[in-house]
């Protein structure tokens, strides 16, 4: 069997940290359970009583997956390009050309392969057949009689090829251009994984020798077996310049006898089962004779976390989904319980800390009810409301503002007056202030009065024997004079002297000085404005 | 169409438990959760409405409080007002009667007086709310010996008078002719004359309307 196939790795689910795996050969099958109790379960055929313990162990185990690896002679790999097509047809188009490619075979699958550079219009994919042989049914009919969920079937080399690629890198060692993985299986005799760039591209099984070989004819069947393989290797581009790396697990008595052949000019990687587990870190494989690798092959695919194909026919495919679909509604469902009840749990808590809270501001509300009260009986002590005492006080206010005192002007002007100097006529009114919103009202508030303005108009008479104008004239402006002194905040102004000398007066002879036998008399006018604001 | 078909139960066997298990948490959502929710809701709504009360209260309080701190300060001033007349109606009888009393009591030679019709001030800024000034216009014409008669008679119309006294104008003059000979002997002190004294004044009470304390 000669194939160039490549191997992409997406892993389809089916397999848990817990799961059956049973890989089948021509030769037997042997059970591997990853997390049960007791170790591998080996049966020569299916029909030897053996198998009836290996049915047993998966009833005692119902809920774990089984997941089948055929490690049989006749299984076929076909590498095709698929055209790219959308979504929701591609999976149509990729059934259609694997039931071409395998129209006699129930048991096939596929793996996407990784895009072909030299065909970008296409997807690559390995299509995987599995003839269906008496063995093969039997092996896979026993997924009907057993409990255990559908993990998978796949094929087992396909399944080593990362196995092979992590085992041929070699620390020191420059990594070859292949890498031949062989093992010695129980179940099916010697088998051959070929990789190039992690991808696989040959892989054939070759009949098992006696089980006591010694190391020497074990190194022999190894050297001899790889002369085929590399006439195979030839046509598949394994050229001068190209490299092959063999990792060879066998048991221990070969080491010194692989030690000494060469292979494509190369010493093979020697490895017994149990350096190959620890290499890979599966830990110590459980089998008391370290000769064999079944149990290594199956280790490994239980810690793969899933299959990288799934051969299953149509009704165990529908029955695989129907208890992963099972498996993910009851785990949804019980992480939507979990969630629902911690949800309701927290809203519990939340309510409880809630009526707690309640009960605090309930006290709080009553006590500050209490002090409510109080302020309310506080407040009926006083005979108006509020609004009303305010109001009353600015508009009394307000009246007291405009109030002016003449008598207090009046005083205050009052020693301005002499005996030759009296006061005949005293007009005194406030001025009223402008309307608000009146360029005058604004020019007052520009420098606003201290008090109420007010304006005083007085007739002083002058009086003396002997009183000239001159005399007149004087005295009134040191009246003027005082006042001006003594009312610092008003405007003083003579409106009439006792003779006309203002410049826009006229003054003539003709005005009536007085026939006064005892002297002169003159009257004034004069006006005291203000008080005045001043501006800053 | 295959009449005879049967549904293979047997097939969604492996589903059941989940179903089940659906089922369970199906109830747990549709029941027992919204059932809390209910039930924490209405404690949450409670106690939003018992805070939001709360804050009422604190609030009604604080300004309670703040209002018997404004009233316990201002109420001496307001029942102060309330003594002086200031929010009292008008009693012009007993006006009149002050007037002629004081008249009397400062010996004034004559004192005419007029009340005139009691006014609102037009002025808003002597509004408060429904509050008021209510004017009274007085014309007072006054005759005396001295004019220090007429300024007492005026200073205790502003406190004899229930309200407030706004003198607006006050014009004095004197009546006797006023002759170079009369104003010295005035001024020696042996003659006597008359002062005339017209003065106009604004006689002002508030007005409080009738309204019982606010509901709180």
């Amino acid at each position: 069997m000669a194939l160039d196939l490549k191997v992409g790795m997406p892993r389809l689910p089916g397999l848990s940290k817990r799961g059956f795996v049973l890989v089948v050969g021509d030769e037997g099958a042997l059970l591997h359970g990853a997390g049960v109790r007791g170790g591998p379960l080996f049966t020569p055929s299916f029909d030897d009583p053996a198998t009836a313990r290996i049915a047993e162990r998966l009833r005692q185990h119902p809920r774990i997956p089984l997941s089948i690896l055929f490690d049989v002679l006749e299984q076929s790999f076909r590498r095709e390009g698929v055209p790219k097509v959308n979504l929701l047809d591609a999976p149509k188009v990729v059934r259609r050309r694997l039931e071409m490619a395998f129209p006699v075979s129930q048991l096939r699958g596929q793996v996407k392969l990784a895009p072909d550079k030299e065909q970008p219009r296409q997807d690559q994919y390995m299509f995987i057949g599995l003839a269906e042989s008496e063995l093969v049914n039997k092996w896979v009919g026993l997924l009907a009689t057993v409990p255990n969920p559908i993990g998978g079937i796949s094929s087992l080399p396909l399944e080593a090829v990362p196995m092979a690629g992590r085992l041929g890198t070699v620390a020191g060692r420059p990594a070859g251009t292949f890498t031949a993985l062989v093992t010695w299986n129980l179940v099916g005799g010697f088998r051959q994984v070929v990789v190039r760039g992690g991808e696989l591209v040959f892989t054939r099984l070759t009949p098992p020798i006696e089980a006591a070989a010694d190391g020497a004819e074990l190194g022999a069947n190894l050297e001899r077996e790889f002369r085929a393989t590399l006439g195979y290797l030839n046509r598949l581009g394994f050229a001068e310049g190209s490299t092959l790396r063999v990792v060879a697990v066998l048991p221990e008595r070969a080491r010194e006898a692989v030690g000494r052949i060469r292979i494509a000019g190369d010493v093979p990687l020697f490895l017994t089962p149990a350096e190959a587990a620890k290499r890979l870190g599966l830990g110590r494989l459980e089998q008391a004779n370290d000769q064999y690798a079944d149990l290594l092959h199956a280790v490994h695919s239980a810690r793969q976390g899933g299959l990288a194909a799934s051969l299953l026919t149509q009704p165990l495919r529908q029955r695989q989904q129907m208890e992963q679909g099972g498996l993910w509604l009851g785990r949804a469902a019980i992480a939507a319980m979990i969630a629902g009840v911690a949800y309701g749990s927290w809203l519990g808590a939340e309510s409880l800390l809630a009526s707690y809270e309640l009960a605090g501001l309930r006290d709080q509300v009553a006590v500050q009810t209490r002090l409510l009260a109080a302020e309310e009986a506080r407040l009926a002590r006083f005979t108006a409301p509020l609004e009303t005492v305010n109001g009353a006080i600015t508009l009394d206010d307000l009246l007291m503002k405009r109030r002016a005192d003449p008598f207090a002007l009046l005083a205050a002007m009052a020693p301005g007056a002499t005996a030759q100097l009296r006061l005949a006529e005293l007009d005194w009114q406030i001025i009223p202030l402008p309307t608000p919103g009146t360029p005058d009202y604004v020019r007052m508030m520009q420098a606003p009065p201290p008090g109420q303005p007010v304006r005083v108009n007085m007739r002083p008479l002058l009086l003396g024997r002997d009183l000239t104008r001159e005399a007149a004239v004087a005295d009134i402006r040191r009246f003027e004079g005082f006042l001006r002194g003594a009312l610092p905040d008003y405007a003083v102004q003579v409106t009439r002297y006792p003779v006309d000398i203002l410049p826009n007066q006229t003054l003539s002879n003709r005005n009536v000085v007085g026939d006064l036998p005892l002297g002169a008399a003159f009257d004034a006018a004069v006006t005291v404005t203000g008080p005045q604001g001043r501006r800053p | 169409m295959n009449l005879n078909a049967r549904i293979d139960l047997a097939q969604f066997r492996p589903v059941l438990p989940g179903a089940i298990l659906a089922a369970g948490a199906l109830a747990v959502w549709l029941g027992g959760v919204p059932w809390m929710e209910a039930y924490y809701a209405r404690y949450g709504q409670v106690a939003v409405q018992l805070q939001s009360e709360l804050r009422q209260l604190r609030a009604d309080t604080n300004a309670r409080r703040d209002e018997v701190r404004q009233q316990t300060a201002q109420g001496p001033k307001f029942d102060l007002l309330g003594r002086e007349g200031v929010l009292a109606p008008q009693d012009r009888l007993l006006a009149a009667r002050t007037l002629e009393q004081l008249r009397d009591r400062h010996r004034l030679a004559e004192l005419l007086y007029a009340f005139e019709p009691q006014e609102p001030e037009q002025d808003r800024n002597l509004r408060q709310g429904e509050m008021e000034v209510l004017t009274t216009p007085i014309k007072l014409t006054m005759l005396a010996v001295l004019d220090r008669s007429i300024a007492e008679l005026l200073t205790d119309i502003d406190k004899d008078l229930p309200g407030r006294v706004l003198i607006t104008r006050l014009k004095m003059e004197k009546v006797a002719n006023i002759t170079p000979a009369a104003e010295l002997e005035a001024a020696g002190g042996t003659a006597s004359g008359f002062i005339r004294a017209e003065a106009d004044l604004r006689w002002s009470v508030i007005r409080v309307p009738e309204k019982p304390r606010a509901a709180r």
